[in-house]
């Protein structure tokens, strides 16, 4: 027995020895620059770069939540991959901060008369990271694998109107459309619309996603399951999107992706040197970060909405005077202040104010916080409040009560709690319950529900038309609302070319449904982007897309 | 006497396949009558039916439950392991590393909580009743009371932020399985001392401890050919069940120190409803438990000759 533990005491003391030492071998300093006050820095700006001229060379560390399923973008869609694919691929257009589109690999494009025509010019020059050329054909390749059958990919529904694609010599492709379209653009820009290489999706076949070739600022180099992902600077990039000063290859040598699930341990991760870019959106950790002056933190625009949804087939829900006295029972700023914090701005349009069509000057007519306009509305609806305080039906002697679904997913659960606390106290019994994602959406799929809290990120003002709409009704209406008069708006807005006559509809669509309440808006939601101050010249878009081609590390 | 042994241990292989079996039935038919689909995971919201039952058709979904699995089964024996449904990927290859790296943390803690465990055990019952029993009950006491994360998060204040000698997350060296190895070595360790001990003050209590003094043994001969061997039965068994529960169970600390162990993995999968991965995972661990088991079985008929004549001793 003693030798037992002589021998465990011996590897154990080994063990740690050679633990040590290998980590004073690559242990790196981290220096924080004394006085730095902490910046915060608006969305739309790029970080000043004092004169310097940029540095070649570094790895710059990000955390990524979740590991990507794949890389494929036309398979399962995630968190990770959303991150990592602009690095990857290109698009034909770039949305920027402003939510204009801007050439990148198409030099231009043109709309025929009834905008059912869309050309594209590519330009000149470009080539997968495997050497092939990057055409017109390249790129119907692309688009037709995301229309074919079995697809996985996000884009499926914005794509079913198109009639068909078509390659004109080396760089014209042409979009023949059903119906013109104002959201193909959005569609186009987002990472999921990237041009990926068509003889190395042969070459790779089902691996393809492990082994992703397109012809982005940076190539796949390395992928360690569970751990890292790594991308390498593509030497031969000189097709950036025409915003970037740098229309050359990027300063980075490489960026490496570590997959960090837990939120806690990416503030530590960044605080111990090991990531130098977070998303955060947890007030104590704001704080925290607020104190640092290695971190620069910047809000993103998220074009996202948390909202309490109604299904207007479960009764009493069906009648807008019930859900407008509900929206007047929900004091959202006491949400906004206690349950998060304060990250986060309270709303009252369904849609997020950062996308284009939203429109402030409707905020007088949304139902305010006001339990005495909720009691008119709820005597006018045939309640009436019984001995112990609690509104019930007249007709059926039934208690006016409410069950909210919602995610697991935080801050769900305290958002839900506060809403309870709010409207209990005006007498509406409230339960929540709770699931994990898939399952909460699949009840909520099949309209087994009265209320739900969810929310949506989505980069255009169309997600009326996706989530509202009578034709959705069945696959993503889950309010199962329907509203002729709204539809109509929808349709046109979703054929609409010209942006002013495009934000004109939607503002008529959001009066509709600020003034019918289907869905109680309840926040906007912030994220704020964590940077370490080594880093300069980045860019960050819609969406809190972080551009590093102009990027680089001070020495 | 051989046929006998031979007829136990068939026996006891049997029953041991057979619970391997159950939990690999019981895994499946949790996971798919749980609320959701895998589609759910394949494809977002916007999703047409026409694209929804392809991907069901594809995927096989639309058989029926029983037959899915007892095809998967009969792939399983034959050594195919299947594709998961989400990744596109062999499970094999999924697996394969992952399922290295949790037996690399969980052999690790299990042996350094057994080590520890056993030498603050046995020195509390030496030392019975003293100042030095009375330390480390508090102490022991205290790390039971701590959560398994927030010990993690102080530990990686400590040595990672302040101290810079550690990695936060990651692994793939030596460096990153210091910090998981330990947090998951302290309640285990505690569990184990909190053993030994309370059963070695019982074994001291005995009459044959006395007879045994009286024979005219040295304390260390009882101690070590006596209370000791006694009091490893209890202990051992725990350590069987335990090592169980970290190849399965380390999900909180592989989540918080972003370590690529498999409960990680596990629990994506059945976020996912990816069969494939789940079965071919709760398998593996269940292969791996029940051959522990065994080991510890058949230590017991070692240390304890009496176990393998009469009843089991439990």
């Amino acid at each position: 027995m003693r030798k037992l533990f002589i021998f465990l005491s011996i590897l154990t003391i080994a063990l740690t020895a050679c633990a040590i030492r290998s980590n004073s071998d690559t242990s790196q300093v981290i220096e924080t620059p004394s006085g730095t006050a902490p910046t915060e820095v608006q969305p739309t700006t790029v970080q000043p770069a004092e004169d310097d001229l940029p540095v070649r060379g570094g790895t710059l560390t990000r955390a990524i939540t979740s590991e990507p399923t794949t890389l494929d973008p036309h398979g399962a869609a995630s968190s990770g991959q959303n991150v990592i694919l602009p690095y990857l691929l290109d698009t034909l257009i770039y949305r920027d901060i402003d939510n204009t589109y801007k050439p990148y690999l198409a030099e231009k494009w043109t709309i025929s008369e009834d905008g059912k025509t869309i050309t594209f010019f590519l330009r000149d020059g470009v080539t997968f990271h495997d050497g092939t050329p990057l055409n017109a054909e390249a790129v119907r390749f692309t688009y037709q694998r995301i229309m074919q059958e079995g697809s996985k990919s996000p884009l499926v529904s914005s794509f079913s109107n198109i009639e068909s694609i078509e390659a004109i010599g080396e760089n014209q492709v042409v979009f023949h459309l059903k119906q013109p379209s104002s959201t193909l653009f959005s569609a186009l820009s987002t990472a999921y619309a990237g041009i990926i290489s068509p003889s190395a999706v042969e070459k790779y076949g089902d691996s393809f996603g492990l082994n992703l070739v397109g012809s982005g600022p940076f190539k796949l180099e390395n992928w360690q399951s569970g751990v890292s992902i790594s991308v390498i600077r593509n030497e031969e990039y000189k097709w950036g999107p025409s915003i970037l000063k740098n229309q050359a290859s990027p300063y980075l040598e490489r960026i490496l992706f570590k997959v960090v699930p837990d939120a806690t341990t990416q503030l530590m991760a960044f605080q111990s040197g090991e990531v130098d870019v977070i998303f955060i959106n947890q007030p104590s950790q704001l704080e925290v970060l607020r104190n640092d002056p290695s971190a620069q933190l910047i809000e993103t625009n998220l074009n996202s909405l948390v909202y309490l949804g109604f299904n207007v087939q479960a009764e009493p829900f069906g009648d807008v005077r019930v859900r407008r006295a509900i929206a007047h029972l929900i004091d959202k700023d006491e949400i906004v202040n206690t349950a998060l914090g304060g990250i986060g701005t309270a709303a009252f349009s369904p849609l997020a104010p950062t996308l284009p069509g939203y429109d402030e000057s409707l905020k007088d007519e949304a139902p305010l916080y006001s339990p005495e306009e909720a009691e008119k509305l709820l005597l006018e609806a045939g309640f009436e409040k019984g001995a112990d305080g609690k509104w019930v039906n007249k007709e059926n002697a039934e208690e006016l009560s409410l069950e909210i679904l919602t995610s697991t997913r935080a801050p769900n659960e305290a958002i839900a709690t506060v809403i309870q606390e709010q409207l209990q106290r005006a007498g509406i019994t409230v339960s929540i319950k709770l699931l994990e994602s898939n399952a909460a959406s699949e009840l909520a799929a099949k309209g087994e529900y009265q209320t739900m809290l969810w929310r949506y990120d989505w980069n255009d003002a169309d997600v009326l038309n996706v989530y509202l709409s009578t034709s959705r009704i069945g696959r993503t209406n889950r309010s199962f609302y329907s509203n002729p008069a709204l539809d109509e708006i929808l349709e046109a807005a979703a054929m609409e070319m010209d942006a002013q006559k495009r934000n004109e509809l939607y503002s008529e669509a959001q009066k509709i449904l600020i003034q019918e309440q289907p869905w109680i808006p309840i926040y906007s939601p912030k994220d704020y982007l964590v940077i370490r101050n080594t880093i300069v010249d980045y860019i960050v878009g819609p969406m809190g897309r972080l551009v590093l081609t102009d990027a680089w590390l001070k020495p | 006497m051989k046929g006998k042994t031979a007829l136990l241990i068939f026996q006891s292989l049997a029953s041991r396949l057979a619970s391997i079996l159950m939990a690999s039935l019981l895994a499946f038919m949790i996971l798919e009558s749980s609320p959701g689909s895998v589609i759910d995971s394949l494809v977002g919201d916007e999703a047409s039916q026409d694209q929804i039952a392809t991907l069901e058709r594809q995927l096989n979904l639309d058989k029926p439950l029983l037959s899915r699995y007892a095809e998967y089964m009969l792939h399983f024996i034959q050594g195919d392991f299947g594709t998961s449904l989400v990744r596109g990927r062999p499970v094999v290859e999924l697996i394969g590393e992952r399922f290295l790296n949790t037996l690399v943390l969980s052999f690790l803690s299990i042996s350094l909580a057994t080590f520890t465990g056993f030498g603050l055990g046995m020195l509390s019952a030496m030392k019975y009743q003293s100042w030095i029993d009375t330390g480390i009950l508090v102490a022991v006491t205290i790390f039971l009371a701590v959560p398994a994360f927030s010990g993690a998060i102080l530990l990686t204040q400590i040595f990672s932020i302040n101290l810079g000698w550690l990695p936060v997350v990651g692994g793939g060296s030596v460096k990153h399985l210091i910090l998981p190895t330990i947090s998951l070595t302290i309640p285990t360790a505690a569990v184990i001392s909190r053993l030994v001990r309370s059963r070695m003050i019982e074994e001291l209590r005995q009459f044959y401890v006395i007879t045994a003094r009286a024979k005219g043994l040295s304390p260390k001969e009882i101690w070590q050919n006596h209370i000791l061997r006694n009091a490893l039965v209890p202990a051992l068994t725990f350590i069987g069940i335990q090592t169980g529960h970290l190849l399965g169970g380390a999900v909180i600390i592989e989540t918080l120190f972003a370590y690529p162990g498999i409960g990680r993995l596990i629990v994506q999968a059945v976020f996912d409803q990816d069969y494939p991965v789940v079965l071919t995972s709760v398998i593996l661990i269940a292969v791996v438990f029940q051959i522990l088991n065994g080991l510890v079985d058949i230590l017991h008929r070692i240390i304890d000759p009496r176990v393998g004549e009469s009843a089991p001793v439990s």
